[in-house]
């Protein structure tokens, strides 16, 4: 009796041996490599320029173009006279008509100018802010910075412009192309 | 070969990743943007917009004020201001829009807006013209014609105005129905919807291109129509040549000429005025207010006598109606008098028409007449019809022949005289009668006509139906025919006639009775007062009760003598009797009295049922009680008890249920008078409600009941005690009631 019950003793813990020792056969017979990995980041140069009420558009080397906008005067002398959507929404105090967006993977440095100068009685001026806008620097011909160093990861950067017309006739309308260059900073 | 191979493939991998780095490269430093296009925009201002809104008046003409209102806008410099110029002056200018302006006046106006802008811009409306009148038409004269006339012929509409654009008349007919008919100024319009027979309603209108309209209202009626038969005749009763003209709200109806005075027209079936016109329109006599039913087949006598009894000319007149308001103009254009300041005008006090002679006095009536001179006439207003004369007070005697001009001596000349007797009956359309001339003169140049055709008119023969039943509108009528079916009213009695209306017996509450035929101003309405019912119902005592108690006695004895009943028993019958009869009398009293008496209520129809069944439940009552109660006794064989009732011990029991019965009976009678008053006091059909059920059927129901409880309380009689001595049959033995014969058989 007293055998019997040592045998069955014995047996248990030959099996709960056995079963630890199923376990450790991997263990035991486990090898291992060694791998180099790159997190490979492109210097990628992109933004995106959305106007009110429209798609935005991703800025390309030849100057993608965007919807038109425009000044408009009754009167002929008219001051700080909103941008508008040429067609659509017409920018107002936190409705700027440029929001930039920088999409790509290094700092932009983005500026406004124009292709030419605009008619002697328009003053076009710009700032990040609307009440900015009213007395921001004139846009020209020279480029006129909206943002500089605009991380990637920044929030979006937006852009109000407004012109003043000073005895303007209706022979001083006039078209001109703003362009928007962003470079890496 | 393998060698080579893996060193170009080695190269070309180099070269893609050269490639490729110098594309990183490349784009790392290149600019991008983007272009956008501005339009710098100098516009020219739109002018403002600008327009008259409602209710600025359009084109068009307008009976009452109008106002001019305009707004205008302007989107980009703003609205500067509005003008509005009438008539080519600015007449205001606002600030702002909107802007008014009103027209009040009556005129034409040319009127339109400006506006400004601040850019300089401006904008007008379009040039409107309207014209403001005020002023409505006006209807000079509208007519109907005639006022009266027969149901479904025509009537003449007549309108005269200014300053309409249209003319146009609503007639509003009997049955409440509407019509408009277009007029013409200045026109006579027919309108034959006059079916109806009634009133029919005018309204003349008027309006004009403003909207001014002004009305005038008048109507007309439609009656049946009546044939009228009517001669004009002169004193020989020959029809002279004559007009007849009808006259309705003074208004022509009808005009009719007949060169032999003889008239058969149909006219509407009213009252008219009758105009007549002989002798050349010099006499016209004028009746008013005739019933035309009156002058059918009748006369109108009219004629002339010149140069009679001292007067220039003689007229006489003499409708057949009776005229109380009437006129006669005659005038003296044809005779010969020299100055006509001294005309004067005579009316004979009793005229005789046939003989065209003044049986009475003359009497000068000319301050009360009128007299024309520019038309030679005097007017007179009468009420009776007579002789008229003329006469020149300065005028030597007139005669005939003696030529115009007068003032010269006339010439003596026999004048005729002549004097006719009455027309001889109709002959084959032709009277004829005897004329003389009184002063024989000869000569025949005035010799009246005697003959003349004439008409043998038919005689109606009335025949009419009895009364109808007075209605209460105070009327009755009835139905007259004329046997004769000369197709005339003329001389047809009255078929209705007023009445007197009894609203006291028509079994209508009504006339503001205060019950069915009683209150009000019919006789009080009759009322519960049991103080005194006992100081006038004997009469309903004696014609209602009376025989009721006769029938009881009769049909006691009968059952006390067919149950051979104990002279004792048929005493406490008796009694049981006539306590039982008080207490009908009792019970029936008050409805006797309600109705003021039992013999007028079974002589009335209503309330007769009502007496029957009371009258024969009470008896039958009465009758079923005691004759159960009698039959159970004798059953009991307790009719010839040993000994009177009150000793007997089921004797007394039966007395005692008797009373009983008899006292609630009372009891039940006098809460039912008190009942009965309770609700006569309130309303005389609840007393009389009250009496037909209670009274009529509880009569039934209290005896019963008694009768019942007399039935289960009653003990079965002991049975008799057998004889002691023996155990067959005693031949000899008797029941109580054999006993009680044998006994009083041999005393």
């Amino acid at each position: 009796m007293k055998n019997k019950g040592g045998n069955e003793m014995k047996r248990k813990t030959a099996i709960a041996l056995a079963v630890i020792a199923l376990l450790a056969i991997p263990l035991v017979w486990a090898i291992s490599t060694t791998t180099l990995v790159y997190f490979n980041v492109a210097s990628l140069v992109a933004y995106t320029l959305t106007l009110p009420g429209q798609s935005a558009v991703n800025a390309n080397s030849t100057g993608a173009p965007t919807t038109a906008i425009e000044f408009n005067s009754t009167t002929g002398t008219t001051a700080n006279v909103n941008a508008k959507v040429v067609g659509g929404t017409q920018q107002s105090d936190g409705v700027p008509i440029f929001q930039f967006d920088n999409t790509g993977t290094v700092p932009l440095n983005i500026s406004v100018v124009l292709n030419s100068v605009t008619q002697s009685c328009v003053n076009l001026t710009g700032a990040t802010t609307y009440a900015g806008a009213d007395t921001g620097p004139q846009i020209g011909t020279t480029n006129v910075t909206v943002v500089n160093s605009y991380a990637p990861a920044a929030a979006a950067q937006n852009w109000y412009m407004k012109a003043d017309f000073t005895a303007c006739t209706a022979a001083d309308t006039s078209t001109r192309t703003l362009y928007s260059n962003g470079v890496q900073s | 070969m393998e060698e080579m191979m893996r060193k170009n493939a080695t190269k070309g991998l180099r070269m893609v990743l050269l490639m490729i780095a110098a594309a990183l490269l490349f784009s790392s430093v290149q600019a991008i943007n983007t272009g956008t296009l501005i339009y710098f925009n100098i516009l020219s201002d739109t002018p403002p917009t600008i327009q008259f809104v409602a209710p600025t008046p359009l084109n068009g003409t307008y009976n009452a004020t109008q106002t001019i209102n305009v707004t205008a806008f302007d989107a980009l410099s703003g609205l500067a201001n509005i003008t509005i110029y009438v008539n080519g002056s600015a007449v205001k200018t606002c600030g702002s829009s909107p802007c008014n302006y009103n027209l009040t006046n009556e005129g034409n106006y040319t009127f339109y807006a400006t506006a400004y802008d601040f850019a300089g811009n401006s904008n007008s409306t379009e040039t409107r013209n309207i014209a403001i009148d005020k002023t409505p038409p006006l209807i000079i004269e509208t007519a109907v014609s005639p006022y009266a006339i027969i149901n479904g012929t025509n009537v003449s509409l007549y309108i005269n105005a200014t300053g309409f654009s249209w003319l146009w008349a609503e007639i509003r007919r009997p049955d409440g129905s509407k019509e408009n008919v277009t007029l013409t100024d200045e026109a006579n319009t027919i309108y034959s919807n006059t079916g109806i027979i009634g009133i029919y309603n005018v309204t003349f209108y008027a309006n004009d291109t403003a909207g001014n309209i002004v009305s005038k209202k008048d109507y007309f009626e439609a009656f049946r129509g009546l044939l009228l038969d009517l001669n004009v005749t002169n004193s020989s009763i020959i029809g002279i040549n004559s007009t007849f003209i009808s006259y309705y709200r003074n208004g022509t109806v009808a005009l009719n000429q007949s060169a032999i005075g003889h008239y058969i027209i149909y006219v509407p079936n009213t009252t008219l005025d009758l105009e007549f016109y002989a002798y050349s329109n010099r006499i016209i006599v004028t009746t008013y207010n005739i019933d035309i039913i009156y002058a059918a087949g009748k006369y109108v006598g009219m004629d002339v006598r010149y140069n009679s009894d001292g007067f220039l000319v003689t007229y006489g007149a003499e409708p057949q109606w009776t005229v109380t308001d009437g006129k006669v103009r005659i005038k003296y254009d044809d005779l010969n008098y020299t100055n006509e300041d001294n005309l004067r005008l005579y009316k004979c006090e009793d005229f005789n028409f046939t003989a065209m002679t003044c049986t009475g006095t003359w009497n000068d009536v000319t301050t009360s007449s009128t007299q024309n001179k520019p038309q030679y006439y005097f007017e007179i207003l009468v009420t009776g019809f007579s002789g008229f004369s003329i006469k020149e007070l300065t005028t030597p005697a007139p005669c005939v022949g003696c030529g115009s001009g007068g003032g010269g001596e006339s010439e003596k000349v026999c004048v005729e005289d002549w004097k006719c007797d009455g027309w001889a009956a109709c002959f084959n359309g032709i009277q004829t009668r005897e004329c003389t001339d009184m002063n024989s003169c000869g000569t025949e140049e005035y010799r009246p006509f005697t003959r003349m055709p004439c008409f043998e008119y038919c005689t109606p023969n009335w025949n009419c139906t009895k009364w109808s039943s007075c209605t209460s509108e105070q009327a009755q009528t009835r139905e007259c025919a004329d046997t004769n079916s000369c197709g005339t009213r003329r001389g047809m009695p009255a078929t209705s006639q007023e009445c007197s209306y009894s609203f006291c017996h028509d079994g209508i509450q009504n006339n503001g009775e205060e019950s069915v035929d009683c209150g009000g101003s019919c006789e009080a309405c009759k009322k519960l007062e049991l103080p005194a019912i006992f100081e006038y119902a004997e009469a309903n005592i004696l014609c209602t009760l009376l025989p009721l108690l006769a029938v009881v006695l009769l049909v006691m004895i009968i059952l006390a003598r067919a149950m051979n009943t104990d002279r004792r028993y048929t005493k406490a019958f008796a009694i049981i009797n006539i306590l039982l009869m008080l207490a009908i009398v009792v019970m029936l009293l008050p409805s006797a009295v309600y109705r003021n008496g039992a013999c007028m209520a079974i002589a009335d129809t209503m309330p007769l049922i009502d007496e029957i069944l009371r009258f024969l439940s009470v008896t039958f009552t009465i009758v079923l009680t005691e004759g159960l109660v009698l039959i159970y006794l004798k059953r009991k064989e307790l009719l010839i008890p040993p000994e009177p009732p009150h000793k007997h011990p089921e004797g007394r029991k039966a007395l005692i249920l008797m009373i009983i019965s008899t006292a609630m009976i009372i009891a039940f009678s006098i809460s039912m008078i008190i009942n009965i008053k309770a609700i006569a006091d309130t309303t005389t059909e609840g007393a009389q409600a009250a009496t037909s059920s209670f009274m009529v059927y509880m009569p039934f129901i209290l005896p019963m009941l008694v009768l019942v409880g007399v039935l289960f309380w009653m003990k079965e009689p002991e049975p008799p005690m057998p004889p002691a001595e023996t155990n067959r049959p005693n031949r000899q033995a008797h029941t109580p009631h054999q006993h009680y014969r044998k006994k009083r058989k041999h005393g």
